[in-house]
């Protein structure tokens, strides 16, 4: 059946795009048309997301863009973003992977309870947990203070603050991602390995982890693009220093209200960043 | 003193289980609550003995494969692996599973996907020494199992039958005290099967500890094991030799299950020469040679009070060893030389006035032998 169509269009010169459109299966469009309601619906859904880069497109300086961007105040902002997304990220894995473990695996008390604080910054307005942070981590904070007085040891206004509050806000989206993945996993792979010796660790880093890698990676993604546009819980907690604390983010913030064009060009800084990486790893790691 | 010691060593040796456990349905629907149970179950299994747990789905042998390796934790009772206590509630004595030395080969093979067929094969060996002496050590794994060939593929390249054969060999590369064989065959495609049974006889032959068979196909108990408990809604039914089971099923389950009569032969065109029996049948089946696995229908066996006329060439005279009525029909034990089992109505019971020691003819048609390789 596959075969006849091309080799008939090889042979037939001009008549064969008709004929191969006709043979080939794949190019077919089977089924009703969409309904209009839903095309509309969904098509209006669409807008919503292409207008605003068509607006930050059109409202471009294009002939001042490459000063623009490099200049310090974005080169350091930008810098300080991939910093700071990068190790919340590698720290939301460290931390987020044995928690989401723990909540799936382990049956201990107050677990609902534990699932549903670490699931809270998802839904929490940023400010508000930025002055959670500041309340327990700040200056005079619940730890922060016998932390400062003991060993000087200041979080907020810091890169650390930065790189903690992106955590704090990020890091539910890697937990939820791989509690999930552990639940849907067969344990009777992990059963396997333990009759043949291993202990839970090693089951847990050599079973485990392996099979749930995709929705790991996914995970991290996930994490790492929520880091990457923190707002709210950063300026709170870390404030707002060029060079320090200054995340892209923040900068297109001030920069709104003094600098259009600078705000613009960093604007489309993010927006490049994040839609290259998030189609890079698409390709790679979600295609399974 | 010296004797006494060596004595208990010697008890000590094997498997010895009282298993009692909650047994909850693993239906998904959750529409069949009645099949939750107490399991009550007790095992004993000798070093270099082969038990077969027989039963049908939902009696509980998923349970029991659970509590054994260390899976799940026993209700009540004990388990004691070559005198090492691993479970008793009563003490609270709770070995885990990866101390426990118990060897697994599961239905579905649950190899890692992740990982190649060596390593999959050196993972036991790896959790307690680097990964280059793991892979050393499984290399007379490798050549036992004929899996030289596989050693770079993914588990999802492999056929079923060659999963079941890695699942096996990584099992045993971890070399386990006890060989646990959970359905290891229900998996595999009926071509698959000979050859894998072929492999698995092999390797229970090999191994010395004590080898417990949980499945739910009477064959492979017949073929496999040398003593069969048979489990039935969480209780064991009967415990016997295969050829007691046969003889003298208890329960009319037993009896469906042991209907059949399996046994190894060699067909040499068309003359087979019954392993263990001083017999041989002619088989209208010159196809398979050498080696193979014959099935005779109890229906299809004949009893006559004297030598049949016509001469049918499968006729012997034999004994009845037993008559156990099973409701519609009567069981009918063979002596020697082919001790069979023969189902024949009531009717021909009172008729031939069939009775423990009596002496008559049995025939069987050359075309009702089912001959598989073995």
């Amino acid at each position: 059946m596959m075969d006849r169509p091309r080799h008939q269009s090889t042979r037939s010169g001009r008549g064969a795009p008709a004929r191969r459109r006709l043979g080939a299966p794949a190019r077919r469009r089977l089924g009703a048309p969409a309904p209009w309601s839903l095309v509309l619906l969904g098509g209006l859904g669409g807008l919503l997301f292409v207008l605003p880069l068509l607006g930050l497109v059109s409202r471009t300086p294009w002939l001042s863009l490459h000063e623009l961007v490099t200049s310090s105040v974005v080169a350091d902002a930008l810098w300080l973003s991939l910093l700071t997304s990068v190790l919340a990220t590698v720290l939301s894995v460290a931390l987020g992977v044995p928690l989401a473990w723990l909540l799936a695996r382990v049956d201990f008390v107050g677990r609902r309870v534990v699932r549903a604080v670490v699931t809270l910054p998802m839904v929490l307005p940023p400010v508000v947990g930025g002055a959670a942070l500041l309340f327990a981590l700040g200056r005079r904070g619940l730890v922060g203070g016998p932390l400062n007085e003991t060993t000087g040891f200041l979080l907020p206004f810091s890169v650390w603050g930065v790189v903690l509050a992106n955590t704090f806000v990020a890091m539910p989206f890697l937990v939820i991602t791989v509690e999930g993945a552990l639940a849907g996993l067969d344990r009777r792979f992990e059963h396997a390995a333990a009759a043949l010796g291993a202990s839970r660790l090693t089951v847990f880093s050599r079973v485990t982890v392996p099979m749930i890698a995709p929705s790991l990676r996914a995970g991290a993604v996930l994490a790492w693009a929520r880091a990457l546009g923190e707002f709210g819980a950063t300026i709170t907690f870390a404030g707002n220093l060029q060079g320090r604390t200054q995340t892209l983010p923040l900068a297109v913030f001030v920069a709104l209200e003094s600098d259009r064009d600078t705000a613009v060009a960093i604007s489309l800084v993010l927006v490049a960043l994040s839609f290259t990486v998030l189609v890079l790893l698409r390709d790679r790691w979600w295609a399974q | 003193m010296g004797p006494v010691i060596h004595q208990e060593a010697a008890q000590a040796e094997g498997l010895r289980a009282r298993i009692v456990a909650r047994h909850e349905s693993n239906d998904r629907d959750g529409h069949d609550r009645s099949s939750s149970f107490t399991l009550d179950i007790e095992l004993e299994v000798g070093s270099g003995q082969t038990a077969a747990l027989l039963g049908p789905n939902g009696s509980g042998k998923s349970t029991t494969v659970d509590v054994l390796a260390g899976i799940m934790p026993l209700d009540d009772g004990r388990i004691e692996l070559n005198g090492r206590l691993l479970d008793e509630p009563s003490s609270n004595v709770y070995v885990a599973t990866d101390q426990r030395n118990v060897g697994v080969v599961f239905q579905q093979s649950l190899l890692f996907e992740h990982l190649n067929v060596l390593d999959n094969l050196a993972f036991g060996p790896a959790t307690n020494s680097s990964r280059r002496v793991a892979r050393q050590k499984v290399k007379p794994w490798i050549e036992a199992f004929d899996l030289g060939r596989l050693l770079n593929r993914r588990p999802s390249e492999l056929s079923g039958g060659e999963a079941q054969r890695v699942a096996l060999a990584r099992t045993l590369a971890a070399e386990p005290e006890l060989l646990l064989l959970d359905e290891p065959l229900a998996a595999v495609d009926v071509t698959a099967r000979t050859e894998l049974r072929r492999t698995l006889r092999g390797c229970l032959a090999e191994f010395a500890g004590p080898r417990l068979l949980i499945t739910h196909d009477p064959s492979d108990a017949f073929l496999l094991a040398d003593r069969i408990h048979v489990l039935e809604g969480g209780s064991v039914v009967q415990t016997g030799t295969p050829q007691e089971i046969r003889l003298r099923p208890r329960t009319p389950f037993v009896a469906a299950l042991a209907g059949l009569n399996l046994m190894t032969a060699s067909n040499d065109s068309g003359v087979l020469t019954i392993d263990d029996a001083a017999i041989s049948l002619r088989t209208s089946n010159t196809a398979t040679q050498g080696p193979v696995l014959v099935t005779i229908a109890p229906n299809a066996v004949a009893l006559h009070l004297e030598s049949p006329h016509g001469s049918p060439r499968n006729a012997w005279p034999t004994v009845v060893a037993s008559v156990e009525p099973l409701g519609d029909i009567t069981r009918i034990g063979l002596d020697r030389p082919l001790p069979l089992s023969v189902d024949v109505t009531p009717d021909a019971v009172a008729a031939m006035d069939l009775r423990p020691g009596l002496e008559i003819w049995a025939s069987v048609k050359a075309t009702e032998i089912q001959l598989d390789a073995a």
